[in-house]
């Protein structure tokens, strides 16, 4: 199943990223997208209680992670429960605060 | 060769400045700076200043010019986040030695208090957030740096109350430096019992939001008095977003400093003065610990054991740096600049650091520990 987590891959060099770009930042290669596995390990997290505006307000608190995904990027990402810095997560794409946000729990 | 002098350095009170504007904060601080150096407005031939959230602009540099009534042959914006304070002073001290400008004025001046609502503030600064990865997300200024903290504390085995002897410095400093936006003394316990804004930052981990402004003359000549000399400058960009930055968190603050102190022909055990951008707790240890100050995880304790006291070995930002003299934007970085040409050059009055210094490092960091520029200077009388 797919996390729904979208990905570029340099067609030329192979490197992998997640924000998207127009072309590869290691050798200016035409990019493809993928989608990622949703493993992941947790690099840090952090829970919020000062949000930024109404509709995150109405969330509070909620823990954000970054999270380095199997296939080499990091992202930045909501985080279900705490967990340990260097934990395996599991993570997928979900609908929160209105948007497609990626959603990591502990494996 | 030529050399650069910082002629005066100067902020004005920060805090809550009714009725007060980019323009006329601005202004106020280059009058001080003007009236300190004992120079006219006919005397300043460059001019480089900083941006203001709260008066955008194409082109601020020449409408201050022509607002304070200068016409200088040299002039543009910088914009580096908290960078952008030595990222002036850089660019100004090439044109000095260039020989495209005497005088150069770097001015910055911000009413981020009264200029915008508290939300429209937090909205602005996440912004330094990406537009698709994180911004979105419901991050916030101080949960990027939060993050950092989080691993921070991981990596090092540093603690919370560690964290919180930085801030509870600062705020001793600012208790004796006029003008301070908060001045009323704290404990470690009460920083541990502040407000949790996000973990581990607490609200007393974080500087407030302020209005005020600060200014700089740098000049070819240095000047009737002692004065400081720039002997070494340097940056370095490791990333924007903090989702893209190192695992090394203040790698560029490594690299900026060793190739400032190395322009310098100095080493950070030289350095008798300190002056780092604080905008949280954990942004000052990640600083002071890639600088070579403390040892990693170190930051806090340094602090607790009096290192960096007015009477210590090595008095870190004696104003009370961003987290209580106040933090305006750009100028509020200035802040850090102001008070170690007050210190060097013994016009630091009844706060006179007990030592006598002959070099100061200042460092400055824009976005999330994004963007680094690293100043060494030599005092000369
Ligand atoms: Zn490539």
């Amino acid at each position: 199943m797919s996390s729904g987590i979208e990905l570029q891959r340099c067609r030329a060099c192979a490197k992998t990223w997640a924000f998207p770009r127009r072309r590869c930042p290691s050798c200016g290669g035409e990019p493809e997208a993928f989608r990622a596995s949703g493993r992941a390990t947790l690099f840090s997290a952090t829970v919020v209680t000062r949000a930024p505006d109404e509709t995150f307000r109405a969330l509070v608190p909620y823990r954000i992670a970054l999270a380095d995904l199997e296939e080499g990027p990091r992202i930045m990402a909501h985080l279900s429960d705490e967990a340990e810095i260097g934990s395996p997560l599991r993570g997928r794409m979900e609908r929160i605060a209105g948007r497609q946000i990626p959603l990591f729990r502990p494996a | 060769m030529s050399a650069s002098f910082v002629r005066a350095a100067c902020v004005t009170p920060f805090g809550r400045i009714e009725g007060s504007s980019a323009l006329s904060l601005m202004g106020d601080a280059a009058q001080a700076a003007l009236d300190a150096a004992g120079m006219e407005r006919s005397d300043i031939d460059g001019l480089i200043c900083g941006y203001a959230t709260t008066h955008p602009h194409l082109m601020l540099s020449t409408v201050f010019a022509e607002d304070f009534g200068i016409r200088p042959a040299y002039a543009h914006a910088v914009q580096l986040g908290g960078g952008t304070g030595a990222a002036m002073l850089m660019v100004a001290d090439m044109a000095i030695r260039s020989g495209e400008a005497r005088n150069v004025l770097v001015v910055a001046g911000e009413n981020r208090l009264t200029g915008m609502s508290r939300d429209a503030a937090v909205q602005t600064l996440a912004q330094v957030g990406h537009p698709v990865g994180e911004a979105p997300l419901g991050a916030t200024i101080p949960a990027y740096y939060a993050l950092g903290a989080a691993r921070y504390l991981h990596e090092t085995g540093a603690t919370e109350a560690d964290l919180a002897e930085l801030a509870v410095l600062m705020r001793r400093h600012a208790s004796q430096t006029p003008g301070a936006h908060l001045a009323d003394p704290f404990s470690v316990a009460d920083v541990l019992a502040s407000k949790p804004i996000a973990t581990p930052l607490k609200l007393m981990d974080c500087c407030p939001i302020s209005d005020g402004g600060g200014a700089v003359i740098l000049s070819a000549e240095p000047g009737p008095g002692a004065s400081l000399k720039l002997i070494g400058a340097a940056q370095a960009h490791t990333h924007q977003h903090l989702s893209e930055a190192p695992d090394d968190l203040a790698l560029g603050a490594r690299i900026s400093s060793a190739k400032a102190l190395e322009r310098a022909g100095r080493t950070i055990g030289d350095m008798g003065y300190l002056a780092v951008y604080d905008s949280f707790t954990v942004t000052l240890a990640l600083l002071l610990e890639a600088l070579g100050v403390s040892a990693p995880g170190k930051a806090g304790q340094d602090a607790a054991g009096g290192r960096f006291a007015r009477s210590g070995a090595l008095p870190l930002n004696t104003h009370g740096g961003l987290l209580s003299y106040g933090h305006c934007g750009v100028a509020g970085a200035m802040a850090h600049m102001a008070e170690a040409w007050a210190q060097m050059t013994g016009r630091a009055g009844a706060r006179a650091i007990a030592s006598e210094p002959a070099h100061a490092i200042y460092h400055g960091d824009g976005g999330v520990l994004s963007s680094h520029v690293t100043l060494v200077m030599e005092r000369v009388s």
